[in-house]
């Protein structure tokens, strides 16, 4: 290869490389654009005031039960072999207790607050418990072709009228749908996120897996908004005396205790 | 007792789990006994406002005349920063009554149910019907 060749080449490959930023990155906005963009969040309904915490007399069971899921039989029969392992003492502890956060769906039901943020093209979701964060896209993007799996998965978003409807696929194999019920590769949420009353929103989540339910599963929960809080920190390794084991027993741990043995690697 | 009706309640529906007991985030409750309290009297050696749950050091009396060490966990500061408590609430030599669910393997430690001051003042862990503020205001 004489040098003008190699220098064609070299110039190819360079021309490339800067042609696929161009393919993957929406072009800048200009100045009045953004502003623009900014000036448009102030039509959306103004959650992003104070936090919203779950209703806990819901979360006691005022007002029913929610309709628990209709599982298939295999689902059907890891939840019985989970409620009868409870009886041993196992499975009384999920790995919440070891500080893994539950993820998407149950993570939107704990039982400290959760608060909204605004952006152009952005819904982020700040949960107390854990310290997790949703990114729900409403730039009109489609879902990835093929996300890795997470805790909250992959979430898109969009507004039917004052409502914010989240769609997510992509969870991380292990995280549950509720105590003792996993999911499939199939699964797929979506949230409703209905203002009722100025200070009430209700999020009506349906869950669908052909694989674990043998038809949708949707629960409605209300949220209540709470104008002077503000969200804690919440670093669960910070002083964690309640770690499970393997089979989930609930375990405690006293300062007086001798250090665990470091698990093996 | 109401109270002691609410706890239970609340282990009950921790115990179901088919709705998980918003007292209990982060963990169940299997290790300690809800349906009984137990009182100690004595002094707080060390007070930990953190998360996920507070803590407390807790010197109390032996009959050898000396003193055990024990360790009660209570709500997160999240629970506790919203309903009158702070990381203020107690400090290391007070001299308070803890009322504690007990550990079901005897070791010298459980939940904190509520604490006591000599002047009478109670303050609760758990939550009470109507809210821990009213809880505290009933006094």
């Amino acid at each position: 290869m004489d040098f003008n060749l190699k220098r064609a080449a070299l110039t190819a490959v360079l021309a490339l490389a800067a042609a696929a930023p161009a393919v993957t990155q929406a072009a800048a906005e200009t100045p009045q654009q953004r502003a623009a963009s900014y000036a448009a969040l102030g039509k959306l309904p103004d959650w992003e005031e104070g936090v919203w915490q779950i209703d806990w007399s819901a979360l006691f069971g005022a007002g029913g039960r929610p309709e628990p899921p209709a599982l298939t039989p295999e689902a059907q029969a890891k939840l019985d072999a989970f409620r009868a392992g409870m009886k041993n003492g196992e499975n009384v502890q999920n790995q919440n207790a070891n500080c893994i956060p539950p993820g998407t769906p149950q993570i939107m039901q704990m039982p400290y607050p959760l608060e909204f943020i605004f952006s152009p093209g952005r819904v982020t979701i700040a949960i107390e418990t854990d310290s997790q964060v949703r990114r729900v896209f409403t730039d009109g993007r489609k879902h990835m072709d093929d996300p890795d799996l997470t805790f909250n998965g992959d979430s898109i978003g969009h507004w039917e009228g004052k409502d914010l409807v989240i769609d997510t696929i992509g969870l991380e194999p292990h995280t549950e749908i509720a105590q003792g019920v996993g999911h499939s590769d199939q699964i797929h949420i979506v949230e409703r996120v209905h203002q009722v009353s100025p200070d009430r929103i209700d999020i009506a989540t349906t869950i669908t897996d052909p694989k674990i339910l043998t038809k949708p599963w949707t629960v409605n929960r209300p949220y209540l908004r709470h104008r002077d809080w503000q969200i804690q920190e919440y670093v669960c390794e910070q002083n964690n005396h309640d770690s499970a084991d393997q089979e989930g027993r609930a375990g405690f741990k006293l300062d007086n205790d001798a250090p665990a043995a470091p698990a093996a690697h | 007792m109401k109270r002691i009706r609410i706890l239970a309640a609340v282990a009950a529906l921790a115990a179901v789990g088919a709705v998980s007991a918003p007292a209990f985030a982060h963990h169940s409750t299997a290790m300690f006994d809800m349906e009984h309290t137990v009182n100690l009297n004595g002094t707080v050696k060390d007070f930990q406002w953190t998360q996920p749950h507070t803590w407390i050091d807790f010197e109390v009396p032996n009959a050898a005349g000396g003193s055990d060490t024990y360790g009660v966990e209570g709500m997160s500061p999240s629970y506790l920063g919203r309903n009158g408590w702070s990381k203020h609430t107690l400090s290391p030599g007070d001299k308070v009554t803890l009322t504690i669910h007990p550990l079901r393997d005897g070791r010298k430690g459980g939940f904190d149910a509520s604490v006591s001051w000599p002047n009478g003042k109670t303050m609760y862990n758990l939550p009470q019907r109507g809210g821990a503020a009213a809880a505290a205001q009933a006094k």
